[in-house]
């Protein structure tokens, strides 16, 4: 099974790409990752000789941070692997994707699948990791079939499985493919699906980095984390940061969704007003008023429109307005969009995607949504708004994963930047704004 | 502060020293402190998925599952804050919203974990008006039923138990969120000599004793101390009786022998007290028949009939054949009563053909260790047993063993698989049994 690729406009990755610098959706090959200089740091690891802690500690002053969703300092998350493990170490590229709005890493291993590898590798070097798994989502087949047709290339030319370039380490990486469970991206919950159990995830601690893959040493990172590593080796930790702002180094790349001209990913560096970055992909669509922003996947907090017009896109300032850059998924609403339709939407998929492994994540996931439900269809009651606040609080912070906050924050966020749009829903049981509140609006007259 | 390699933790202001790797919830144990809990149960591994026993922990942002949330020194830990009781409190308010709440004509009424918390956690009316849910009930076999699936709380201690103590996984959870439900595999039953554990286990109403089911209520039976007679082991039961009749057979905990567990042999077997064919009346043969006659009769005849042989040959003309399965207690009033008879002609080996070895042997064979000693072995070789029918929970304790390193090592006669981690198996014919001993 080989299914086409779609098509592909290589300029909507912006001009400060470095992740996807020269890519244009045709040259995913070995060959023409080389030719844009791919595995020229690893060739540079070995040549040069340089120490696992020394890439550790660049990693750390690049202040990398986690491109999965947490932001977790990189080069912080790497040292805590034990050094000096008797057994099996094993490094893990978490590409199972699920989180609502987030399209990004589909697109790094489909267009530039080398740069995940040449990271991986390195980050496998640095940890003292011989074996590796790269899970990716079970609903992009054809992006797992190319990672496998590149992990070929890539042990063909040496620089994976034995004796790496000559030298003495060897990595031998795998991919692995999900069946598209969203709690799968839980990173222990895909170290249970990678060894064949069903995926829910493990009470921590112990953290992966000491109980991981079949109980030992595992260092999970997302697949934008490990491709943002070749370039960090090359130019250095310094460069890296000075991409980017203090504490918030590099690149990063934002898939840009909802009501915006061009959706799309776009990569940039990290700091990047949210202004210029709705510029670059074609402003709001119809020249509509922007409402509100969910500016880093669906489990953040959305934020007023007018907020997100004042801030930049890096870690720490989107965490001052309030809200986390999270994955990088900027879901932009114009002032169209019923904000119960969306929070119900939202509230769907969490009650849908929870393993129901605890109790308040289990129970309070159908709640939220049915209740968000029933305002939205018109059966709301007044004391419904207080009690999805208090449902989410009874959730949140009380679970074995962060699915429970997950489904928590957009309630309460929602609720507390709209709150007179819902209880306009629970009133006058529609819409108080948009064509379904003006469509109803008619149909009732 | 502490003693070398104890750590100190303050539970509700009063402090316990506990060793390294203790769980808040034990060390609040120790100190006779109750954290509510559903899922934990010290002999199964840890799931922290109830989420009922959530507790303060001082800088902790969030509060703390207590059953899985390891002692450190110096550990603040409030189990009845306020922070504690909002958290405990939420999650019995989710437990209930998809509990059916059929308490009155449930089998668990009176002694189900949930009901009784609730009666401490939970509020008197529910903010829930969605719809509930709805499980499917299951045939998983004649002694274990689970036809109020709707009931279970997920907290999984029936598929540990399968997978940890029974040595097999009988029952999983399939299906994912309020979907999530437990089975068994497709068209399976649940077969483990120990699945009448489950019944006990389960803290809800949802896994129930299918031959106890709605015949009695737990508060209107009375309960006598017992141990059982299938086996060498003497597990301790608890025998429940309305008026003359036994209904039901529960373990009574003793960590020495059973633990807290019952095969299903010493679980279910009093059904045969109240099966209708059951010889429930003396009777005397006469002329090739047998007749009904009262106790007094019956016992003038038996007196009569032995009266008659040792007048005639001597009292060592008797014999007395007595059932293995008999107490110490019953047995011994057999001998003294062959005694008085005037017969030493006493034995209990009735499967028994050769007894050339009775010279060797010095006073009754046994164990000749405690029952939980036999954890603590090093090497086992066990000879000619198969194991899970013929002490189940004997087997359990090798299981257990097994797992913490016990080299188990099985030779026997056949392929019956013991669902202990062996390190040797042999298999032999019968008649090389010996041979391959030697
Ligand atoms: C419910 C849930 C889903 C997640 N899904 C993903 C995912 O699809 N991809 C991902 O990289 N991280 C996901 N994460 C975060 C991972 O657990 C983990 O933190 C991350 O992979 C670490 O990589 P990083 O340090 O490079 O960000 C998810 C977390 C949760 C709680
Ligand atoms: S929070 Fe939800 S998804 Fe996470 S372990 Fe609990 S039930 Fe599963
Ligand atoms: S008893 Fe601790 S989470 Fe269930």
């Amino acid at each position: 099974m080989n299914t086409a690729h779609p098509p592909f406009d290589p300029l909507v990755f912006g001009p400060d790409a470095q992740i996807m610098k020269g890519v244009d959706g045709l040259n995913w090959r070995l060959a023409d990752y080389e030719a844009r200089g791919g595995y020229r740091a690893l060739k540079k690891i070995f040549a040069e000789k340089i120490a696992p802690d020394a890439l550790i500690a660049e990693v750390k002053k690049s202040a990398l941070r986690g491109r999965g969703g947490a932001g977790f300092p990189t080069g912080l998350k790497w040292s805590f692997m034990p050094r000096q493990f008797p057994g099996q170490k094993y490094v893990v590229c978490n590409s199972d994707e699920g989180e609502p709005g987030t399209f990004k890493d589909r697109d790094i291993l489909r267009y530039n699948p080398h740069v995940v590898i040449e990271g991986m590798v390195i980050g496998a070097y640095a940890m003292g990791a011989t074996v590796g798994y790269n899970y990716i989502h079970g609903e992009i087949w054809d992006v797992y079939e190319r990672f496998e047709e590149a992990l070929a290339e890539a042990r063909a030319a040496g620089y994976l499985g034995d004796r790496i370039l000559g030298g003495d380490f060897s990595f031998q990486l795998h991919a692995h493919h999900g069946y598209g469970a969203y709690i799968c991206g839980e990173e222990t919950a895909l170290l249970e699906s990678i060894e064949g159990k069903k995926g829910q995830p493990r009470f921590k601690p112990p953290f992966p980095a000491s109980f991981g893959l079949y109980g030992k040493p595992t260092t999970v990172n997302n697949t934008e984390t490990f491709a943002a590593v070749p370039w960090i080796v090359l130019n250095g930790g310094a460069a890296y940061l000075d991409l980017g702002r203090p504490n918030n180094g590099g690149t990063k790349i934002f898939s840009m969704s909802g009501d915006v001209a061009r959706p799309g990913n776009y990569e940039v560096r990290l700091g990047t007003p949210f202004a210029a970055l709705l510029e670059m992909a074609g402003g709001m669509r119809g020249g509509r008023r922007i409402k509100a922003v969910i500016p880093g996947g669906s489990s953040m907090p959305v934020l007023p429109g007018e907020v997100m017009m004042k801030t930049d896109m890096d870690y720490d300032s989107i965490a001052k307005a309030g809200s986390m850059l999270g994955s990088g998924a900027v879901i932009v609403m114009d002032e169209t969009r019923c904000m119960v339709r969306c929070l119900e939407r939202l509230s769907y998929f969490y009650f849908e995607e929870s393993c129901g492994q605890c109790t308040p994540c289990r129970e309070g996931t159908g709640w939220l949504y049915r209740m968000v439900h029933r305002i939205e269809t018109g059966r709301g009651r007044t004391e419904d708004l207080d009690t999805l606040v208090s449902v989410s609080d009874n959730i949140a912070g009380r679970t074995i994963c962060a699915l429970g906050d997950a489904a928590a924050i957009p309630v309460k966020s929602f609720i507390q930047h709209f709150r007179e749009e819902f209880a306009h829903h629970i009133e006058h049981k529609r819409c108080m704004v948009g064509e379904r509140g003006a469509a109803r609006d008619k149909a009732a007259a | 502060m502490s003693t070398p390699g104890m750590l100190t933790v303050e539970v509700d202001g009063r402090s316990v020293e506990v060793p390294h790797g203790t769980m808040v919830m034990e060390a609040a144990n120790r100190l006779g402190i109750y954290v509510p809990h559903f899922c934990y149960h010290r002999k199964l591994s840890i799931a922290a998925n109830c989420r009922m026993c959530l507790v303060q922990v001082e800088k902790a942002p969030k509060p703390l599952p207590a059953c899985a949330t390891p002692v450190t020194d110096g550990m603040k830990v409030w189990t009845h804050s306020d922070a504690a009781r909002q958290a405990q409190n939420g999650v019995m308010e989710f437990l209930l919203i998809n509990h059916p709440l059929d308490c009155p004509i449930c089998d668990q009424g009176g002694e189900c974990q949930l009901q009784d918390l609730a009666v401490g956690y939970g509020q008197s009316a529910s903010r829930y008006g969605e719809p509930k849910r709805v499980v499917m009930h299951k045939d998983i076999g004649p002694l274990v039923g689970a036809e109020e699936m709707t009931r279970c709380i997920q907290c999984t201690r029936c598929i540990r138990f399968g997978q940890e103590v029974a040595g097999v996984m009988e029952l999983g959870m399939i299906g994912r969120g309020e979907h999530a439900e437990i089975v068994a595999f497709v068209g399976r039953t649940v077969d483990s000599e120990l699945s009448g554990n489950m019944i006990d286990l389960c803290p809800v109403g949802a896994l129930t004793s299918k031959p106890f089911r709605y015949s009695a209520r737990p508060w209107e039976l009375s309960r006598r101390k017992s141990v059982s007679p299938h086996d060498g082991l003497g597990s301790n039961l608890i025998v429940q009786t309305a008026g003359d009749r036994v209904m039901r057979v529960l373990q009574l905990e003793n960590e020495e022998i059973n633990e807290c567990w019952l095969s299903d042999r010493d679980r279910f077997s009093y059904q045969g007290l109240n099966a209708p064919d059951r010889l429930a009346q003396p009777m005397i043969r006469q002329g090739g028949a047998l007749r009904e006659v009262d106790w007094q009769a019956a016992l003038e005849e038996t007196v009569r009939l032995f009266r008659a042989v040792s007048e005639k040959h001597g009292g060592a003309a008797i014999g007395v054949l007595a059932g293995p399965g008999s107490t110490l207690e019953e047995l011994y009033l057999v001998q003294k009563l062959a005694r008085g008879l005037g017969s030493d002609n006493v034995d209990f080996r009735l499967r028994q053909w050769d007894f050339s070895a009775d010279a060797d042997l010095a006073g009754a064979p046994w164990l000749g260790m405690k029952v939980s000693e036999i954890e603590s072995l090093d090497r086992v070789l066990i000879v000619g047993s198969f194991l899970r029918k013929d002490q189940p929970l004997l087997a359990n304790r090798f299981r257990q063993a097994a797992r913490r390193g016990q080299q188990v090592n099985l030779l026997h006669v056949a392929g019956d698989d013991p669902l202990v981690r062996l390190q040797n198996r042999w298999m032999v014919g019968p008649s090389a049994l010996v041979g391959a001993l030697a």
